[in-house]
């Protein structure tokens, strides 16, 4: 038996030490570029993707990237390192909606360093706005320091080292997840999303949230890029004409100083008409998606030919940043 | 400012050491300044605006006591009880319907008409504990000593000082559990447990661990499966609606026994003891044992509130009037919770089980304990849906899912339902579940409290790992912070 004195004292420092060595540890890990510069670091994502994008977003994609994809599990694959004009992470989210993008483009553009901001233009960003795990907020950050999250971020890291299969779905330093089993058919979120009918759901609270994004990013004098991703052309014709509705919804909000790049149009027809390239209707294989990046490089390397960055923007600073 | 938060850390840390600084160094009526300034900040805290309610409410009752206690005339001390109790009553009734007229406002014109509004924190329980308050002080304590010394009602009047610590109290104003002023006031004013002042901190400590790890890592993984069970409204399997109905009875059970545990270890800390409010209530026989595990001050309430008053007014004493007083008050108890028919239809039916218990109990019939138990469990799993479900036809869908249908043990909808994540829901479901059904109850576990350092070992291992779990994902509101 223990004095209560005594007890009270060993409780403290047995609760202090614990919680002072998982912080302590955390901190010199620095799993997430949060605590000393990132340039020149390769961080690659593991564990709950969502917050580790969210993280990831506070300083290294900043301080190692001048622009931001913000997508949903569409653009998930797309290997946008293979951009030549700029420099663009990947902030894709399986399942990721626009309110999960704003919080990630919230976080990404606090500091400056992203000139730039990559937005997917297709229904699923606007479907709901619930956060699909946890609420992506500023104090998320503290999580960083000790939590399950990191828990499981840790477990996954040492699951690829040993060559074991991670629980979450990994990302490379560029944010690029590469699915390791194409879903060779849709999930139930596509499903819905895809079923017959004259329009597409969308959510009035995600649709105003995709506007603030803009809103925000032209406030902070960003470029924008729009994108709207390939479907496989006989998923497409099911609704084809509620697909060009809700385009052309969205592009309302765009300026002529926006590039536009369309996967939709005619010129890609052949494109989406391969079924080899979408094992599920929606989503790319690898080799696919290669060829899409191709296909925006060029886009970017024919807009920055024809000297449309700059207009309205600090055009010094995408430059400084390539 | 809710139990499981950082600055709720903080802040009990904060003021437990002032507290017993100046209980030692300045004497009781400062320390219970201290302790006064500090329950109305922490009442304050989220919401100021609710606080001239709270003030209101205390500073009411408290001179309706006081004019009653000292007034002679029988006539004029019932009129004054009846105006506390109906001044009450109709603040908690305007409380909790004026949420559904500011429902109808928004409905009628939009949401940019509807004005910011909450329910004041603790409402129902600040006001229960004031009725019982004027119920004590209306009781004319006995003449002689010896009766005395077991009247349970008031002796004299608080002052307003006392009165204001009693019912602000940090601890408990939230969300119970419910005291009598009797036995917290004298509290205030001399340390009157048996055991040294830090010695009953350390016990605080240990019951506030297991408190604190029962809200974060276990009430809030089964809190995420019962959403979506009933946010959901699908034709589930029979297996699927056991599952939904379970994670929402453990969900309740792990918030509210996690939010009591941790109001109790915060009040040993202060060196005040306050009742436990449940006793492995999981593990009852009977649906009387149940009640009398399960948010026990409510019950207490209850029993002597308003079942025991009811039978008294009954013309004759007998089994048919003792089932009509129980399931009378326990449709008052549901009514308590909110002005909606699953509300009445819940007390309802734990009366109507307790009214049967009753009738069973009185003609000596015995059941095996195992039976016993498992038509409690299904009993108390299957009425959950009244509380959690939003309406009478849902709750009754979700009741009729539990019944054998086709594919009963199908769980296509669960897999698609369930948020899926390891380390945050299966391992802390697979333990609640352990938990719940299998281990020692809180009041066991203080009761065996010895100061060694193992125990010193699990409070600070259940501090960690439940501040981990809190930083991955804040912890959700306590449910009861809302009646």
């Amino acid at each position: 038996m223990m004095s209560p004195r005594r007890w009270l004292l060993t409780t403290t420092l047995l609760v202090l030490g614990l919680g002072g060595g998982v912080i302590g540890t955390n901190v010199i890990l620095d799993p997430y570029g949060l605590y000393r510069p990132t340039q020149g670091r390769r961080i690659v994502s593991y564990g709950d993707s969502r917050i580790a994008k969210y993280l990831l977003n506070a300083r290294y994609v900043p301080e190692n990237f001048n622009a931001v994809l913000i997508g949903s599990s569409v653009t998930g694959n797309w290997d946008m390192s293979r951009v030549e004009k700029l420099k663009i992470y990947n902030d894709s989210l399986n399942g990721g909606n626009i309110t999960e993008g704003d919080a990630l483009l919230e976080m990404a553009i606090r500091q400056p360093g992203i000139s730039t901001v990559v937005l997917l233009v297709h229904p699923a960003m606007t479907s709901d706005h619930d956060f699909e795990t946890v609420r992506l907020r500023p104090d998320l950050t503290r999580s960083a320091l000790g939590s399950l999250s990191l828990l499981d971020a840790y477990k996954d890291m040492i699951y690829v080292r040993l060559h074991r299969r991670p629980t979450f779905e990994t990302f490379d330093a560029a944010g690029t997840e590469t699915f390791d089993d194409l879903p060779t058919e849709m999930n139930s979120s596509m499903k819905a999303l895809w079923k017959p009918g004259d329009s597409f759901d969308v959510d009035p609270i995600a649709l105003a949230t995709y506007r603030d994004a803009i809103r925000q990013v032209r406030a902070k004098r960003l470029q924008i890029i729009f994108v709207v991703p390939p479907t496989a052309e006989y998923l497409l014709q099911t609704k084809r004409a509620a697909f060009d509705r809700y385009v052309e919804m969205i592009r309302a909000d765009s300026t002529p100083d926006d590039l536009w790049i369309d996967f939709m149009t005619d010129e890609y027809a052949a494109f989406r008409r391969d079924r080899t390239h979408f094992p599920d209707g929606s989503h790319l294989t690898p080799e696919a998606a290669g060829i899409v990046v191709s296909y925006v490089d060029a886009a970017i390397d024919d807009w920055f030919d024809r000297e449309r960055v700059g207009r309205g923007v600090d055009r010094e600073r995408v430059a400084t940043r390539r | 400012m809710p139990f499981s938060t950082f600055p709720f850390l903080i802040f009990l840390t904060v003021v437990a050491c002032g507290y017993s600084l100046i209980r030692r160094g300045l004497g009781w009526p400062w320390s219970q300044a201290w302790l006064l300034a500090a329950s109305l900040f922490f009442y304050a805290y989220a919401r100021p605006w609710n606080l001239p309610v709270l003030l209101g409410s205390i500073t009411f009752n408290w001179a309706i006591a006081r004019a009653m206690m000292r007034q002679t005339d029988d006539r004029r001390r019932k009129m004054l009880l009846w105006i506390g109790l109906t001044a009450n009553i109709t603040l908690l009734f305007f409380f909790k319907r004026v949420g559904v007229f500011v429902d109808l406002v928004a409905f009628l014109h939009g949401p940019q008409f509807t004005p910011h509004w909450s329910l004041p924190l603790g409402v129902s329980f600040f006001t229960f504990t004031q009725i019982m308050y004027l119920l004590d002080a209306f009781a004319r304590p006995p003449a002689s000593p010896a009766a005395l010394k077991i009247y349970r009602g008031l002796t004299r009047p608080n002052s307003l000082f006392d009165h204001a610590t009693f019912v602000s109290l940090f601890p408990y104003v939230a969300a119970g559990p419910l005291v009598k002023a009797r036995s917290v006031v004298s509290q205030l004013h001399e340390y009157v447990a048996d055991e040294p002042p830090l010695a009953r901190a350390c016990r605080g400590v240990f019951i506030f661990s297991l408190g604190f790890a029962k809200k974060v890592v276990l009430a809030d993984a089964f809190a995420p499966i019962a959403d979506a069970g009933f946010g959901a409204q699908q034709n589930f399997t029979m297996a699927e609606a056991w599952v939904f109905c379970l994670a929402a009875v453990l969900h309740l059970y792990f918030d509210f026994s996690g939010y009591s545990d941790m109001a109790v270890g915060a009040a040993w800390m202060l060196g005040i003891d306050i009742p436990q409010n449940f006793n492995a209530p999981l593990r009852a026989r009977s649906i009387t044992e149940f009640w009398q595990r399960w948010h026990i001050s409510l019950s207490h309430f209850i029993t002597d509130y308003l079942y025991k008053p009811l039978l008294r007014a009954m013309p004759r004493r007998n089994a048919a009037t003792s089932a009509i007083a129980t399931v009378l008050s326990m449709v008052i108890a549901g009514l308590w919770h909110g002005p909606q028919w699953t509300y009445v239809a819940w007390g309802l039916s734990h009366g109507s089980a307790l009214a049967v218990n009753q009738v069973w109990r009185r003609r000596n019939l015995r059941m095996p304990d195992a039976l016993g138990w498992l038509l409690t469990s299904v009993f108390v799993i299957s009425t959950i849906v009244f509380l959690r479900a939003a309406n009478v036809p849902e709750a009754l869908h979700m009741m009729t899912r539990l019944l054998p249908h086709e594919n009963p043990t199908g769980v296509d909808a669960l897999r698609h339902l369930l948020p899926f994540s390891p380390t945050l829901i299966l391992r802390p479901v697979t333990i609640g579940v352990v938990a719940a059904y299998l281990f020692k109850s809180s009041d066991q576990y203080s009761k065996t409290f010895e100061l060694t350092g193992l125990t010193a070992a699990a409070s600070a291992a259940l501090i960690v790992v439940s501040v981990f779990f809190l930083n991955t994902a804040p912890a959700r509101i306590f449910i009861y912070f809302g009646f």
